[in-house]
């Protein structure tokens, strides 16, 4: 019985992997790769692209995306200041729909059997060259607003993501 | 090849420094506690990863231990423990619920992960070095945390390949109004975009090449000034960031300083009655735990109970130490980091801000016991504070307690003279018991105030009273509504 000799190109690779599976190496490499990859999930993956998390899109101009959000249970408006924090509002303001989603689960809970549904109105930032300076009544952020898309509009208790 | 070697001289600036900053941003979180858990309601960032939901208390608790285990970090005492411990309670703060979506607390976690790897102690001397040799510090985790700077630089440069940041728009609609954004306009704001860019692109390399790093410390912390000077509400984390390229700094200025600095030490250390001092330290460290709980009128028993459980482990560790002199040093690490809560508390409004929005968020979701509480937790910051008596002289008064109502408006009217609406309240209130009489005077003491407030002005009508006459015994108004 003759044992097949490894190739220099395998033994390379086994000395490699040997050498990754070391302390800090293995550790230092998992870091970067994760670091360098989990943004591109944002791009690539993420169906909500106003959930920026994990992103670093620091300054980035969807943040500026403003939604009114307007919640019912059978009809009826539900006062989302009465129900959820501020902070939960202003998140879901910035069109976040895991929020929006985890705010619709909490209503059909707290009201079982009957529909929630959530509308948002979303407006995202235009070019400044596209509109001109601001009437002096407005503000910048108010100013530079281009057309609207909406999100939601059905029941949230039947079909519970956005 | 990985191993990144440092003057020891330049990681005890850069850890002073960067922990020091993060001790007193823990601190001014405290105010934000209240939305955690408020309804009952939390979204946490990864689904999949059980963690215990936050509420106000345990943020609360979590925030004050941060500021006492990082001033310690800061001042090299119990690292070992305290690190560990803080990047734990920080990672959980941050990923138990998407309240915190700011990037840099997720880059400031991720450093804090890569930190609890640097050594505690110097490199050991080389052989036939003498004393005065420059002690340095070797290690894989000081590369690490440059590279991840690097990388949410490349990231946050990459982001920026969009039309609305290229054209300026972004940047026209952020920055504020004054001299900075004078200067960008007349630079151009597209220019100035496509510079911000650059110079991302440029510190996601230099910040992590040896060569590159003068000129990356000129654009990175003038890119941080810039930051910081636009006016967006991110905390100290520019001042976080510039504290990293102390890690940049040429080694000789640390070394220098150094060596000027030691011997006027050692001189000082001479004249100064150490065991002493090393006694002295106990109490002292004690009292101003002790202070922290009695100065600052926020819930921070447990922080302290904490603190004290980690001075004993301290202690002990440090009797069965054989280096001499840690005992001494470890109490006024202590004493320093109970002083650091007790100073920002001093110097800002996070303990009145910190009831103010709690009150605010529990009267919203009409939970009246406990916005009761928040009210009165105010009152300990502010006895005469107008915003807490007249929002208890309206439980008290929806609950039916109406004398105890009006001696709250009452107070409240005390407390700002200028605001009108605890007067107006008081006049319901007088009403509901039937007394015209006073109801009246109150509504026309509060249009003395606001004389435009119609509904006031029908009251008074319909009680027979008349309207008090422009200017007589006005003071400055403040428009009745909420403030918080």
């Amino acid at each position: 019985m003759t044992r097949s000799v490894p190739s220099p190109t395998a033994e390379r690779a086994r000395a490699a992997l040997r050498w990754a599976w070391r302390w800090p190496q293995g550790f230092m490499m998992l870091f970067v790769a994760v670091q360098l990859l989990l943004p591109l999930h944002y791009y690539l993956a993420r169906l909500d692209s106003h959930d920026e998390r994990f992103a670093w899109r620091m300054f980035s101009p969807t943040r500026m995306t403003t939604c009114s959000v307007a919640m019912t249970v059978d009809g009826q408006p539900v006062a989302l200041g009465q129900e959820f924090h501020q902070a939960w509002i202003e998140i879901a303001q910035r069109g976040r729909r895991r929020v929006v989603e985890a705010m619709g689960a909490r209503l059909c809970k707290k009201h079982a059997g009957k529909a929630v549904i959530a509308r948002l109105e979303c407006t995202p930032i235009v070019s400044r060259h596209s509109l001109g300076p601001p009437p002096p009544t407005m503000t910048r952020s108010a100013w530079l607003r281009g057309r609207p898309y909406y999100m939601g509009g059905f029941d949230l208790c039947t079909i519970p993501e956005l | 090849m990985w191993a990144l070697e440092l003057s020891w001289a330049k990681w005890l600036s850069f850890r002073f420094v960067f922990f020091g900053l993060l001790a007193v941003d823990a601190f001014l979180q405290l105010p934000h506690a209240s939305r955690y858990g408020a309804g009952g309601f939390n979204v946490a960032h990864v689904s999949a990863v059980p963690l215990p939901e936050p509420g106000r208390a345990s943020i609360t608790f979590v925030h004050g231990a941060l500021c006492i285990l990082f001033a310690l970090v800061a001042q090299g005492a119990l690292v070992r423990v305290a690190l560990p411990l803080a990047t734990a309670l920080y990672g959980w703060a941050y990923f138990s619920s998407q309240l915190d979506s700011y990037q840099h607390h997720y880059l400031v976690w991720l450093l804090l992960v890569v930190l609890c790897f640097a050594p505690r102690a110097p490199d050991s001397l080389p052989a036939g070095a003498g004393p005065s040799a420059t002690r340095r510090v070797t290690s894989w985790a000081f590369r690490l945390a440059l590279i991840q700077v690097g990388i949410v630089y490349a990231w946050a440069a990459i982001s920026k390949i969009d039309t609305l940041w290229l054209d300026g728009s972004a940047l026209y609609i952020q920055i504020q109004d004054g001299w900075v954004r004078s200067l960008v306009g007349s630079i151009g704001f597209e220019r100035v975009a496509v510079m911000v860019m650059g110079v991302e692109l440029f510190l996601a390399a230099a910040v992590w090449i040896r060569p590159l790093r003068v000129p990356a410390i000129v654009a990175g912390v003038g890119l941080h000034v810039g930051v910081e000077l636009i006016g967006l509400e991110i905390g100290l984390f520019s001042y976080l960031m510039i504290a990293v390229y102390l890690l940049l700094v040429p080694d000789l200025l640390y070394t220098a300083t150094a060596a000027q600095i030691t011997p006027l030490l050692g001189r000082l250390g001479r004249r100064l009655p150490i065991a002493a001092l090393a006694h002295a330290g106990w109490p002292i460290a004690i009292a101003l735990l002790v202070a922290a709980v009695v100065v600052i009128p926020l819930p921070f028993g447990g922080v302290v109970a904490v603190a004290v459980v980690l001075l004993l482990a301290g202690t002990v560790a440090a009797l069965l130490s054989p280096a001499r002199g840690r005992r001494g040093r470890l109490a006024w690490a202590f004493a320093l980091a109970a002083a650091v809560p007790i100073v920002v508390n001093a110097r800002t409004d996070v303990a009145s801000d910190y009831y103010r929005y709690w009150a605010g968020s529990a009267r919203r979701l009409g939970d009246d016991a406990d916005a009761r509480r928040a009210y009165l937790g105010l009152l300990e910051v502010e006895p005469g504070s107008e915003y807490a008596h007249y929002y208890l002289g309206k439980l008290d008064s929806d609950a039916g307690r109406l004398d105890a109502a009006i001696d709250h408006y009452r107070r409240a009217q005390r407390g700002d003279p200028t605001r009108a609406r605890a007067f107006f309240a008081e006049a319901d209130v007088r009403l509901r018991q039937n007394d015209r009489e006073l109801a009246r005077a109150a509504l026309e003491a509060g249009l003395r105030i606001e004389p435009a407030n119609a509904q006031a002005q029908g009251q008074l009508t319909s009680l027979g009273g008349t309207r008090p006459s422009p200017g007589a015994g006005r003071v400055e108004a403040r428009v009745t509504g909420d403030d918080d």
